[in-house]
């Protein structure tokens, strides 16, 4: 029995009804309503308001209900980390796969990869987003985007390629050689196979890592979706403007205290997520390799 | 030996050179503005002459024995920087050979307790380790001291703050937490990689026993296959530092870093606020340098502990 895989399916399938069917569900606001102050036989209270009935993860700042916040921004996250992940593995399978038969690009993946080993990934992406041509850009999202896609291309291109060169040390790769296998031919069946499992397990691993990094991003204050309000007196300066789940952390060094709920729904829904690609990825990798042993 | 570490040298030196020349990018902007002021847009262009400027007029104060220049109050900004770096090597230093040391350590256990049910202890929780956010930990770690704190329990801990030992405790905990169970894995993944190996079978048929197997056999040849990743640590480190010090208000190179860099995020009356260029280009010299640091103890190590490395004189 592959536990990991049944876990993390099962995982997926939650998080995915979440994501599509959540908004549809009664407990969900979708207009995502702000609210003052609320008047209880108590007395008046102010936002966040604690988890209660009307508000089962408890509400934020503005008043409004964390659940529906977290379901609201599902969509966006996860199509935000996917796009991520596929432009960095688009990239990478070129690199990766081209410089095993291209000296040019073998230089070039060589330069990449040791110029971003000295940019930690959180440091590269504060920096970039500091550019000055990308700071007020109509489409800093796209650039931020690639700029997380890119900052990991080095890594995965490597992996990429590490696969091949060892696929091709293998005595069933000289036999197909020695056919005369042409080039085409040998790169789908022999060095694709493994490549595959390789390629998908580290994508679905990549989603996890990346939803973690836009929370560290997030944590710090730097945004992908940027709105620009004007100061008063001539000016501009940079808000978010995203429903995309790290952004409820954009005031956790208060929250942390006072408003506990908010930090510790967003950090749930995340490690939720993130448990998820890493279960998936381990039973994938799993799956096919008690396949492989079974057909020997 | 010798030529890998004149390559890494110069592979620092083109990405801090890299890293220098956009830093010093023109920063003028061209606004519009609507009817009343308000926001419409901003278009950034490039001009090479305000550039060859901007890199001229960093380095005029430096040869002038002026250092980085001064920030908007005054004060000299290397003295500064070299003080908030200061505060972060108290983080990074500790934290690395904690990493290191427990990481290790762990990874041993791990591999000592494999079978059975005490693997529960071992492998079970490196596992959980790699798969939660270690900003879940900090969190929890977090409210558990709020919680003691308000039942009187343990009382009168300053942890928000960069000047009091216990918040450098705390926060070299939460840095070490990803960094170490990563080594742990690797630990465990180089030992199991010994296990099969031919010069444990002989030790074994000569009676040495198993301790001695583990720690002076397989834990000295695996070490070189662990201390190749001492460069992913210095990285993981560095990238934590950013939000380690930025959740606990430690005031570090990270932190200031950020600040500096967001800044330039508010632009008044045309002109961007990033002024403290002096400084970030001083934190970025001092995280790059970190990393080459760790790439040269890396190179070293390997040097001495890998036995087809230790023989060669390149």
């Amino acid at each position: 029995m592959n536990r990991h895989l049944a876990t993390g399916s099962i995982m997926l399938i939650i998080l995915l009804f979440i994501t599509f069917l959540g908004p549809f569900l009664p407990m969900v606001d979708d207009s995502l309503t702000q609210q003052g102050a609320r008047f209880t036989d108590a007395g008046i209270e102010v936002p966040p308001f604690p988890p209660s009935a009307q508000d089962p993860l408890g509400s934020d700042r503005d008043g409004r209900d964390v659940l529906s916040l977290l379901v609201a921004g599902s969509k966006e996250t996860l199509l935000v980390i996917v796009t991520i992940v596929v432009i960095r593995f688009a990239v990478a399978a070129i690199l990766g796969i081209g410089s095993y038969y291209s000296g040019l690009l073998k230089g070039f993946l060589s330069v990449w990869s040791q110029l971003f080993s000295f940019m930690p990934p959180v440091f590269f992406v504060i920096f970039f987003a500091g550019m000055p041509f990308i700071m007020f850009s109509e489409h800093r999202q796209l650039w931020l985007i690639l700029a997380i896609a890119l900052v990991e291309v080095g890594r995965t291109a490597n992996m990429i390629r590490t696969s091949m060169i060892q696929s091709s040390k293998r005595p069933f790769f000289e036999a197909g050689i020695v056919t005369g296998c042409s080039n085409v031919t040998l790169f789908k069946a022999y060095f694709w196979p493994e490549l595959r499992l390789m390629m998908l397990t580290s994508f679905v691993n990549d989603l996890g890592r990346t939803l973690f990094l836009i929370a560290q991003f997030a944590v710090i204050g730097v945004y992908l979706q940027n709105a620009f309000g004007s100061i008063r007196g001539g000016g501009v300066e940079t808000m978010n403007n995203s429903f995309i789940w790290p952004s409820l952390l954009d005031n956790i060094n208060q929250d942390v205290f006072s408003a506990e709920w908010v930090v510790l729904s967003t950090v749930g829904f995340i490690t939720f997520t993130m448990v998820t690609f890493y279960l998936l990825s381990n039973g994938i990798r799993r799956f096919y390799e008690e396949r492989y042993q079974q057909s020997i | 030996m010798g030529r890998n570490i004149v390559k890494l040298i110069l592979q620092w030196l083109f990405a801090f050179g890299l890293l220098f020349i956009l830093l010093l990018l023109p920063r003028e902007m061209e606004m519009e503005t609507g009817a009343s002021g308000e926001f419409v847009s901003a278009h950034y262009t490039y001009s090479a002459e305000a550039h060859v400027e901007n890199v001229k007029s960093f380095f005029i104060p430096l040869f002038n024995g002026e250092g980085l220049g001064t920030d908007r109050y005054d004060r000299p900004l290397l003295g500064q920087a070299w003080e908030m770096i200061q505060r972060s090597l108290w983080l990074i230093i500790p934290a690395f050979f904690v990493s290191i040391l427990l990481g290790i350590a762990k990874g041993v256990f791990d591999f000592q307790t494999r079978h059975g049910k005490r693997r529960v202890a071992g492998l079970q929780t490196t596992w959980l380790g790699l798969s939660l956010p270690d900003l879940f930990f900090i969190i929890m770690i977090q409210m558990t001291m709020m919680y003691l704190n308000v039942h009187g329990i343990v009382t009168g801990l300053k942890l928000y703050t960069h000047e009091t030992i216990e918040a450098v405790v705390m926060n070299v905990i939460y840095l070490s937490i990803f960094p170490m169970f990563y080594l742990a894995n690797i630990t465990y993944a180089a030992l199991s990689a010994e296990q099969g190996a031919d010069y444990i079978r002989t030790a074994r048929a000569k009676g040495v026993p198993a301790f001695k197997l583990l720690y002076i056999h397989m834990l000295r040849n695996g070490l070189a296959k662990i201390f190749v990743h001492t460069n992913t640590v210095v990285l993981y480190l560095l990238s934590n530092l950013f939000v380690i010090e930025y959740l606990t208000q430690y005031r570090g190179a990270a932190y200031y870093f950020k600040e500096y860099v967001a800044a330039s995020q508010r632009i008044v009356d045309g002109q961007s606020l990033m002024v403290d260029v002096g400084a970030i280009i001083a934190f970025t010299l001092f995280f790059t340098l970190m990393i080459l640091f760790a790439g040269l103890i890396s190179q070293v190590a390997r040097t001495f502990l890998l036995p087809h490395e230790r023989g060669s004189s390149g």
